[in-house]
């Protein structure tokens, strides 16, 4: 019961690695741990049972490496802020910044929906315009018209939260949470970069090979139990025989 | 178990990774190419515990949850429309936009397409064709008896003509630029179409607000940068290198439950 208990948290433990693998290569993605703990049944003196159980996943926010692309709308955040992406089901969050422009020159994600910017409003880009430089500090530039005046067109906006762990992950790269976002004084954005996922294969492989190790000794454990059970009953029935 | 077709998932998105990049690198000397990136994005997650919900009767709440990511999926190749280097060709009908801008092409059933490799060259009418033989949009032609045709940067296109004194105009090329140029499609022969996502063509002369400007005697190349394209294969061969190791370590999982009795 106990080595079960354990074996199934183990094969959780293996489809998090995988997942962590699987986004190696994905803008802005962090990685997941599980954390164990042991759960105790029928806490008496005389018997104490410690089941091994997975508690909860936790995201390790510690920042990607950044990735050169040279695209203008690829930002990536310096700092522990995050977009604000407008989608059907209200806003969400992520740290991903691979953004292009719509047929209405708004900034949207790979999906299309739109980053909000200062203001939480939609920032959209002008017909005409050229270069479109993104400060440190956010600020949208671009050249239009004949080409020597420089307008800006919106201002990027990151947001924090009390608590990164409270972030739930929505898919696509996409948070959701009912904290209040706070705002974000810290951030800074560099342009024609992306970050990437901060997941490091050699950690990930060594934890494969750690659990795959732990698996096979709870199968053998389990084995082990088996053959002591039926040697006793063996000798049991020899004594009363 | 989740992790086999979680690696799965990996495996695939890496072996769409390389595909792109083998394009990139494929038209490594195609006049007016651009780059594309493939994209990736997490998958929808599944929530064994939902983080935030009451662990007590007594208002304390889970701080983190147990979720259990299902993978990785491709959402997007986009194109990146950075400026390529010029190169010097010499020939008069090699036009290069430095700056924003398409060419526009009239294809074979009349409708419009876009490009940006500039490699015009004259049909039997004496009309400016591309390669394959489409119309530049407006249509240009050079009379017979010209000696020399000049582009200038705004687009005006002008001869001498055997025997007359005074160039003469014989048009003006015109280019169209698009809200979202990443939003146009791509359908080979460097050819690009309009789409919903990349908003209405704006048609003007070159070098007016917003609008490249026209070098004639050279061509754009390809903004395929090799190192990087290189690096990038290498990434994804090892991403996909990890995602197979995670399948056998799954696989290895599942062999020593079976040797169980």
């Amino acid at each position: 019961m106990v080595l079960t208990s354990y074996q199934d948290s183990l094969s959780r433990a293996m489809d998090v690695v995988a997942n962590n693998v699987a986004n190696i290569n994905t803008t802005g993605f962090k990685r997941h741990d599980i954390k164990f703990e042991s759960l105790v049944n029928r806490p008496t003196p005389a018997e104490r049972i410690v089941f091994g159980v997975d508690r909860g996943t936790y995201r390790d926010t510690s920042p990607g490496p950044l990735y050169n692309t040279g695209n203008p709308l690829d930002i990536a955040i310096q700092g522990p802020g995050y977009f604000q992406i407008e989608t059907r089901n209200g806003v969400r969050y992520t740290r991903g910044g691979s953004f292009q422009l719509n047929a209405a020159g708004e900034i949207v994600t790979g999906n299309g929906e739109k980053l909000l910017g200062d203001g939480d409003q939609p920032i959209t880009v002008p017909d005409d315009a050229q270069d479109l430089t993104i400060g440190a500090d956010g600020i949208i530039t671009v050249k239009s018209g004949t080409g020597i005046s420089v307008t800006q067109v919106g201002k990027l906006k990151t947001v924090t939260f009390a608590d990164d762990q409270d972030l739930q992950n929505a898919g696509n790269g996409l948070y959701a949470t009912t904290q209040r976002p706070l705002p974000d004084t810290k951030s800074v954005y560099v342009q024609g970069v992306l970050e990437q996922s901060n997941v490091q294969a050699v950690n990930e492989i060594t934890k494969m090979i750690e659990i795959m190790r732990t698996y096979q000794q709870v199968i053998r454990m389990l084995d082990n139990e088996h053959q002591r059970q039926s040697t006793a009953i063996d000798r049991l029935a020899k004594t009363t025989a | 178990m989740r992790a086999m077709s979680i690696g799965a998932t990996g495996m695939l998105a890496q072996q769409l990774n390389v595909e792109v990049i083998s394009n990139n690198i494929a038209n490594l000397s195609t006049t007016g190419f651009k780059r594309s990136r493939a994209e990736f994005q997490d998958m929808l997650y599944e929530n064994l515990r939902r983080v935030g919900s009451p662990s007590t009767d007594t208002g304390t709440l889970l701080p983190s949850g147990l979720q259990l990511g299902l993978g990785v999926k491709p959402v997007a190749t986009y194109r990146i429309n950075a400026q390529g280097n010029l190169l010097m060709t010499n020939n008069p009908y090699d036009l290069a936009i430095n700056g924003r801008g398409f060419f526009q092409v009239q294809q074979a059933d009349g409708t419009t397409a876009y490009t940006r490799a500039g490699s015009f060259q004259l049909n039997q009418d004496g009309q400016l064709v591309t390669a394959d033989g489409l119309q530049i949009i407006p249509s240009i032609t050079v009379p017979q008896n010209a000696t020399s045709v000049t582009i200038n940067s705004s687009g005006q296109v002008v001869a001498s003509i055997d025997g007359q004194t005074q160039l003469q105009t014989l048009g003006q090329l015109q280019l169209a630029t698009f809200t979202n140029p990443t939003g146009l499609e791509s359908i080979g022969n460097n050819l690009l179409l309009e789409t919903e996502a990349s908003g209405s063509p704006v048609v003007g002369n070159p070098q007016a607000a917003g609008f490249g400007s026209i070098i004639q005697g050279s061509l754009e190349s390809s903004n395929v940068d090799i190192v990087s394209e290189i690096t990038n294969l290498i990434t994804a061969q090892r991403a996909y290198e990890m995602n197979s190791k995670v399948i056998k370590t799954a696989d290895d999982m599942l062999t020593v439950i079976s040797q169980l009795r």
